[in-house]
């Protein structure tokens, strides 16, 4: 039996019988009422899908009940019955919001291609509207992680808000696990591109070569196993959001071959040469310094000027301590959730731990925390000793920048001399004893690094 | 030749009752075709259960809202109509052959028996519940019941019969 349940509206009841037995036989559910009235009720009690309307009635008529259906129920389908001659008021019916319409007598096949063309718009309708509340599911599941009560994010937040209607690119800075692609995702789910893909691609897991393959994609042929055409990043995200995580990661030769995309929206496959129009919105991010990359000539100035129209920056979680406690809370439901586990709280001690830690993986390093804090806890309430991280001690920001491989040379010889100060108490000879350089060379840098004596 | 299908096809006795009258008041009275509708009313009441009747008309027959049907039945009920009017017209100007029209005769009486019996349409193409639109699709029909229909006819045909199969 089909799930299509259909309401006949006619006084007549020859006309009512007749078509009720026809459309049973065809498999759909069918109901009939004998007026408007009884239509309306009908529909109260057993909500229909199609109702199919003779325009003559007496009392209310076909338009009447066509308007009240339309006003309570807009998602019901309606179609007009009608005999030959009153073909305006069909028309009429039309501009009302009926479906279509049927002239009295009409052909077998006429009725039930009209039944079963209705039946696949509702199942096409229904099934868009599941797709949409899933995509919205998904968008809040992705969305759930980016969470903060700070100024600083509140600010990222209203940014968002501000640019997710423009086309204009978007740069995004921050230290890993800051949440740079929830932020793009963000971004395209505001947007008017929401229902159209958004195509992320990490430039630094993959290498140039492939990554020019996977961004611009192959024809047949192109190289050494292409044995067929592949669509790139580029022109999957056509109508949707390309989002380049890692972007300082790109050559400069593939920022030259970028550039010419961004400006032209057009690019060709790697062996092709039918130019191919992508309508994309680009959004970039970065946890690399690409000030120190430009100086050094590791990344181009124009392709950067291009990208970086709208930067956002996001801030390191041991800049926003206030938003610790409530993704710790956040991140401790969730897991509790997933595992089934009651746990739902954290002890005084814990909270003063995590806010004391300077988070150098940030929130994806607190999400993991909290994970294993979870599994690892036996008790409702979570306490210090169950609280591991990836460095056990608050470091100063000096060592910090020390001991980050893409640390600048100037950042390490300061940090150093800061050090090798503090070990001689002060004492300017000594350290420059010990560092084996002139007492006035070490005077000046501690002059140009600002360090305090 | 439709009583020796329906045999065929259902395994259910038939016989051949003598001619009825003309239905004159089932006549539109605006179109030369006869309301299958009350057709079949008229043939049902003066039938007695368990026998079913099938009537074949000469003359065009429909339905109020339709153009044309070739047969009409309602599901479970005790009286079919079917005409073998549109059955011998003409497809793309060639006469078709006598034992053509039998062929379609003998679908239209299993399809509208099929009905009396309870099945509805089916969606299997080769199946003759398969709603039949045109001449067209009626002669690529097969005369007989998909594997779904057959099951289905089963206890439609023998109520009781599975739960004594099973019981067995």
């Amino acid at each position: 039996m089909n799930s299509f349940k259909i309401l006949i509206v006619d006084d007549e009841e020859a006309m009512r019988e007749s078509l009720s037995a026809w459309l049973i036989r065809e498999g759909y559910q069918v109901t009939t009422a004998e007026s408007g009235r009884d239509g309306l009720d009908s529909l109260e009690k057993n909500l229909s899908e199609l109702v199919l309307v003779d325009m003559r009635m007496p009392g209310m008529d076909g338009l009447e009940l066509l308007q009240e259906i339309k006003t309570a129920y807009p998602e019901v389908m309606v179609v007009m019955i009608t005999a030959y001659g009153s073909i305006e008021s069909a028309i009429t019916a039309m501009k009302q919001g009926a479906s279509d319409y049927l002239l009295k007598p009409f052909d077998p096949e006429q009725l039930i291609l009209l039944i079963e063309k209705l039946a696949a718009q509702k199942a096409l309708k229904d099934e868009n509207e599941r797709l949409r509340s899933r995509l919205s599911e998904q968008d809040e599941i992705w969305m759930e992680d980016l969470l903060g009560q700070s100024s600083a994010m509140r600010a990222v937040f209203q940014q968002i808000e501000d640019i997710a209607q423009s086309n204009t690119p978007v740069f995004i800075t921050g230290e890993t696990g800051t949440g740079k692609e929830l932020v793009a995702r963000a971004i395209h789910s505001r947007s008017k591109r929401l229902f159209s893909p958004f195509v992320a691609i990490n430039c630094g897991a993959v290498s140039q070569s492939l990554l020019e393959s996977e961004l611009f994609g192959h024809e047949r042929g192109a190289f050494t196993g292409a044995t067929q055409v592949r669509r790139g990043r580029i022109e999957l995200a056509n109508t949707g959001t390309l989002f380049l995580d890692e972007v300082g990661e790109i050559s400069t030769q593939m920022q030259v071959n970028l550039l010419r995309v961004l400006e032209k929206k057009t690019f060709f496959r790697l062996g092709g040469n039918q130019e191919i129009h992508s309508d994309f919105r680009l959004i970039c991010a970065t946890h690399r310094d690409i000030m120190a990359l430009i100086e050094s000539n590791a990344f181009r100035q124009d392709f950067y000027f291009r990208i970086n129209v709208i930067n956002i920056d996001i801030p390191p979680l041991r800049d926003r301590i206030e938003d610790i406690p409530l993704l710790a809370l956040h991140f401790l439901g969730k897991f509790s959730r997933e595992m089934g586990k009651c746990v739902d709280g954290l002890s005084p001690e814990a909270f003063v731990l995590l806010n004391n830690y300077d988070w150098p993986g940030n929130v994806r390093e607190l999400k993991n925390v909290m994970e294993r804090a979870v599994v690892l806890s036996k008790e409702r309430m979570i306490k210090e000793a169950l609280l591991t991280f990836i460095r056990p001690e608050r470091q100063s920001p000096w060592e910090e920048t020390a001991e980050r491989p893409s640390a600048r040379l100037c950042d390490v010889e300061a940090c150093h001399i800061k050090r090798t100060l503090a070990a001689c108490d002060g004492n300017i000879s000594r350290c420059a004893e010990v560092l084996n350089i002139d007492r006035g060379t070490l005077s000046r840098k501690i002059k140009k690094y600002n360090i305090e004596k | 030749m439709a009583a020796a299908n329906i045999q065929a096809v259902f395994n259910i006795a038939t016989d051949v009752a003598p001619p009825w009258p003309d239905p004159t008041d089932a006549l539109f009275s605006h179109r030369s075709q006869y309301n299958a509708a009350k057709i079949i009313k008229h043939l049902a009441a003066d039938i007695q259960a368990p026998v079913r009747c099938i009537g074949i008309i000469s003359q065009d027959i429909s339905l109020p809202f339709l153009t044309y049907v070739f047969g009409e039945a309602q599901i479970g009920g005790r009286a079919a109509v079917l005409s073998t009017y549109r059955l011998q017209r003409h497809l793309d100007g060639v006469v078709p052959e006598k034992s053509l029209v039998y062929r379609r005769l003998a679908k239209i009486a299993i399809h509208e028996t099929g009905h009396l019996l309870g099945l509805s349409h089916c969606q299997s193409l080769r199946c003759i519940m398969n709603f039949s639109v045109g001449l067209d699709k009626l002669d690529s029909l097969t005369p007989t019941l998909c594997d779904h229909c057959k099951i289905s006819l089963k206890p439609l045909l023998c109520p009781g019969c599975e739960s004594m199969d099973s019981e067995h």
